[in-house]
């Protein structure tokens, strides 16, 4: 069933309003540099890198990519198995907290960016996919 | 200022000036005059309801009823070609537009997706 939303055609023709008051450019960006000093972010982006040099990462990520390209249709359970096994990792489970943060962060921003704008900011912030 | 006062305060800011912009306020605009038609909110409600119905249905593997496939799309046809329902939806094309392009201004600082954080 075909089920692109009501908004598809029209969308289509019409997106693509240029961003072209310089003053919207720079408080974005003065706002995300401002995000870019919390300790939210700054921990974030710390685990990020430190996650994929955690040795017992790597063997997984390994074993879930071998999985994927040795059988063209690994089972679910193996699979599921890797994932959660990789859930476990302490170097995972603190990535996880840590982008948890950022996300509760981020999410308040956007309530108070949209409750301004009368509209949901990052729920719109969307690029037309029909083209 | 506290530092996330100013965070929140600059939040504030980008979101006035997004609400300034003719794009946004024509949305809003073209939203309630279509929320105020009965007959355009009743055709949008029946359509998403049968949407729901269809794609449940197809989820479930269970077959779809001919007669329902037909409605679907001719409601789709009518929701598409309705006045006030297709200015709303393309303002809200020109509005996603926008703050796609405010959102990777933000995302192209941050290193990440803004809004994949967001939502």
């Amino acid at each position: 069933m075909d089920c692109c939303s009501s908004s598809c055609s029209s969308s289509c023709s019409s997106a693509g309003t240029p961003n072209d008051n310089p003053q919207i450019r720079q408080t974005a960006e003065r706002l995300a540099v401002l995000l870019k000093q919390t300790e939210e972010y700054q921990e974030f982006v710390r685990l990020a890198s430190l996650v994929n040099l955690d040795p017992d990462v790597r063997r997984i990520l390994l074993e879930l990519r071998q999985q994927q390209m040795m059988y063209a249709n690994p089972t679910r359970d193996t699979i599921e198995s890797l994932q959660a096994e990789l859930e476990t990792l302490p170097a995972v489970q603190a990535y996880r907290a840590a982008e948890a943060a950022v996300k509760t962060l981020f999410h308040s921003v956007d309530r108070a960016i949209g409750a301004a704008a009368g509209v949901e900011f990052a729920p719109n912030a969307l690029r037309s996919g029909c083209g | 200022m506290d530092f996330m006062n100013e965070i929140e305060q600059t939040a504030r800011e980008l979101g006035e000036l997004l609400a300034a912009e003719t794009s946004v306020s024509s949305y809003l605009k073209a939203t309630r005059a279509a929320q105020q038609d009965a007959a355009a909110t009743a055709l949008e409600l029946r359509y998403i309801q049968l949407f729901e119905k269809l794609a449940g249905q197809e989820q479930r593997g269970e077959p779809l009823q001919r007669e329902e496939v037909d409605e679907f799309y001719a409601l789709k046809r009518q929701v598409q070609e309705h006045p006030l329902l297709g200015a709303r939806d393309d303002q809200q094309a020109a509005v996603q537009a926008l703050f796609a392009e405010t959102a990777q201004q933000m995302t192209a600082v941050l290193g990440f997706d803004y809004t994949a954080f967001a939502r």
